[in-house]
């Protein structure tokens, strides 16, 4: 291919980052700049490539803006199947940015045009910081974005609100210039309309778990929620119409359909009677739920950005696309990462009393800074409204399960 | 009605009969790497020592780790329950359980009817556990259980720095080798088994009155320890080892 430019020497922070030595923050100014670099000298030097799937991690990356721009967002959830990350990030450092790498890097660039990251928090940070220089090693182009995200705290949110729109405006023109492609506002519109019907199906979903929690496996909502932000919405719609209606008992299953392969992992391993409980906190191993489960606890919701959270966003149509998204995504319920005051823990306690939720399992990945702040907080507040709280902390993986299966089985019979 | 509790623990395995709240027979066996026989052996020896057969217990309840495999009990009930359980049985007045056991430990908080309403777990490392007695016992060449007895002719303590059992035992080999007498390592280690326990009593809050249950009770240089570093009396019962066990024997029915 013969795309490299000799000679041009890997941004210092990125050198470092292949030895395992954790790196320091990235200021803003430099990160543009490093942004900059990577879209300016590596992409638009190149080629355009038939390559339309673009790697998001991130519930504030709006794929809105991605399906406009004719590419195809794919959610990145992680694995652990090769070890990959290990010659770019520390053992010792979120277990889901690593799993994320893993994942990028278990793919080879076969189809994936490139990723987009979200100054969030300090995984994704340097997850960034590792494919950039896993990019610059390829031999191929491969896109590595980084949407700056402000803090939705509780004061200076119109300033907020304005800087990510701007961020927005910048990720859009840095993607049209990228791959060529044009902003339709008639597209922009028609895929709104696409992702809010998903949402709405989503929530229909959980709305059936809080509902019948026994008859719908909570991990397989979970499961399904992560491929939703990776499978072609066309395609994404009737199949959660149909599942839903099956489930509803409306219309009866599909023999041999996508539909009937969809339910049959929604179907429950067993029938769960014990405590109504609401999952937060960090993306947990999907294996962790479905012990959960097994141990007798019902599941009726979470607030995961790669769950419930997922579903949330109200993006209306208004005359400026980019401020409508901004306000849609920075409205929703704040992740823990915005360090929004109290807020959450309102949102989180109206869904307790909503859905009748009797215990939170709080999950944390190690090394996730984010979850070990809230976790506290959160666990004074409910401790205050009688409502117990089980933190429980993994790598990502299923390792740990049998431990696990005394802190979990304890706590039900506390809760139950 | 006599009911059993059997409680199969990562390093020993005890059974525990109950009729009308009073405890008949109680047996203490290792666990070895098959749960399931150490579970056997310890029932068919408590039936023994109460001269009862099988068909005599009414409900068998199994807790500790191994729980899940021993087939002929009636129902499985984790050992934070069981625990919480057999402490307020042996003393009502009991807030604040602090179980080590051989590979965890745990910190349960009691309300004033004996219900479990909030608990803590080591359950990542042996670090503090029986387990890590037993390693520098090793290194000490003493059996575990003369650790409490070897620890009273200490003038002070050896400063124990490290508290991951691979760590600390390459500190006891260097402390050895610097002379420190071993009742000095001895009173170090106990001192450090208190402060992990310490600092994961306080994440949970103590209330007193607080009973320490598991086999690591047993060594009386911990519990002082303990009861020196968290400032309150410590109340161990006649056989802490069995608490588990009589906490599923009172729950079986």
């Amino acid at each position: 291919m013969g795309h490299r430019r000799q000679g041009n020497p890997p941004p210092v922070a990125l050198i470092r980052c292949r030895q395992g030595i954790p790196i320091p923050t990235v200021p803003t100014s430099l990160k543009q700049g490093l942004l900059l670099f990577w879209v300016k000298e590596w992409g638009l030097i190149q080629g355009f490539e038939e390559k339309r799937l673009l790697g998001w991690v991130c519930s504030y990356t709006p794929e809105e803006i991605i399906l406009t721009l004719g590419l195809t967002p794919c959610r990145l959830s992680g694995t652990d199947e090769n070890q990959a990350a290990d010659d770019y990030l520390p053992a010792n450092f979120c277990p889901f940015a690593r799993a994320c790498l893993n994942e990028v890097l278990g793919m080879s660039g076969i189809s994936l045009a490139g990723v987009v990251l979200t100054t969030s928090c300090q995984g994704l940070l340097h997850l960034y910081n590792a494919l950039g220089y896993f990019s610059r090693k390829r031999e191929e182009r491969f896109f590595v974005y980084l949407l700056d995200l402000p803090r939705w705290g509780s004061v200076k949110r119109a300033a907020a609100l304005q800087e990510f729109a701007s961020s927005l405006r910048l990720f859009t023109e840095e993607l049209r210039r990228y791959f060529g492609t044009e902003w339709s506002n008639a597209l922009y519109l028609e895929n709104l309309a696409r992702l809010r019907q998903v949402r709405f199906l989503l929530r229909e979903l959980y709305r059936f778990l809080r509902e019948h929690p026994g008859r719908v496996r909570a991990a397989g909502v979970l499961e399904l929620v992560r491929a939703a932000g990776r499978l072609p919405k066309e395609e994404l719609i009737p199949l959660l119409l149909s599942a839903v209606r099956c489930l509803e008992g409306e219309i009866p299953v599909p023999s041999g359909s996508r539909a009937a392969g969809l339910l049959e992992k929604l179907r429950p391993r067993k029938p769960c009677a014990g405590p109504r409980l609401l999952l937060v906190g960090s993306p947990p191993p999907l294996s962790y739920v479905d012990l959960l489960e097994e141990l007798g606890g019902a599941v009726v919701g979470d607030d995961f950005c790669q769950g419930y959270r997922y579903c949330l966003p109200e993006i209306e149509e208004g005359p400026d696309a980019f401020l409508s998204l901004a306000r849609g995504y920075l409205e929703r319920v704040p992740c823990p990462r915005m360090l929004a005051g109290q807020e959450r823990f309102v949102y989180l306690s109206r869904l307790v009393k909503e859905w009748q939720v009797q215990g939170i399992i709080y999950h944390a990945l190690k090394f996730c800074d984010s979850s070990l702040y809230e976790y506290t907080l959160l666990r004074d507040f409910f401790s205050r409204e009688g409502i117990p709280v089980l933190y429980l902390e993994t790598d990502y993986r299923s390792g740990g399960l049998e431990q696990a299966r005394t802190r979990l089985q304890a706590f039900l019979e506390v809760t139950g | 009605m006599i009911t059993a509790g059997i409680d199969v623990g990562s390093l020993t395995t005890e059974a525990v009969l109950l009729q009308d709240r009073e405890i008949l027979a109680y047996s203490i066996v290792k666990t070895g790497s098959r749960a399931r026989l150490a579970a056997e052996q310890a029932f068919e020896e408590v039936l023994e020592k109460a001269k009862i057969k099988f068909s005599d217990v009414s409900f068998v309840v199994a807790t500790g780790y191994g729980r899940m495999g021993v087939p002929f009990a009636s129902r499985q009930v984790t050992e934070i329950t069981c625990h919480g359980r057999g402490a307020a049985f042996l003393s009502p007045r009991v807030r604040t359980v602090i179980d080590i056991g051989g590979q965890d430990s745990k910190v349960i908080r009691l309300d004033e009817q004996g219900n479990v309403v909030d608990f803590l777990m080591n359950d990542k490392c042996a670090a503090g556990t029986g387990r890590f007695l037993e390693v520098m016992a090793q290194a000490l060449e003493l059996p575990v259980t003369a650790l409490g007895e070897a620890e009273r002719e200490a003038r002070r303590a050896a400063e124990i720095s490290s508290m991951c059992t691979v760590f600390a035992e390459s500190e006891v080999v260097s402390l050895i080798a610097q002379g420190v007498p071993r009742a000095e390592i001895i009173r170090g280690l106990h001192r450090a088994v208190a402060a992990r326990t310490t600092a994961l009593v306080s994440r949970l809050g103590l209330v007193p009155e607080v009973m320490m249950t598991g086999g690591v009770a047993k060594n009386p240089g911990v519990v002082s320890a303990l009861s020196e570093k968290l400032g309150v009396e410590i109340f161990v019962p006649p056989e802490p080892q069995i608490v588990g066990a009589l906490g599923a024997a009172l729950l079986a029915r």
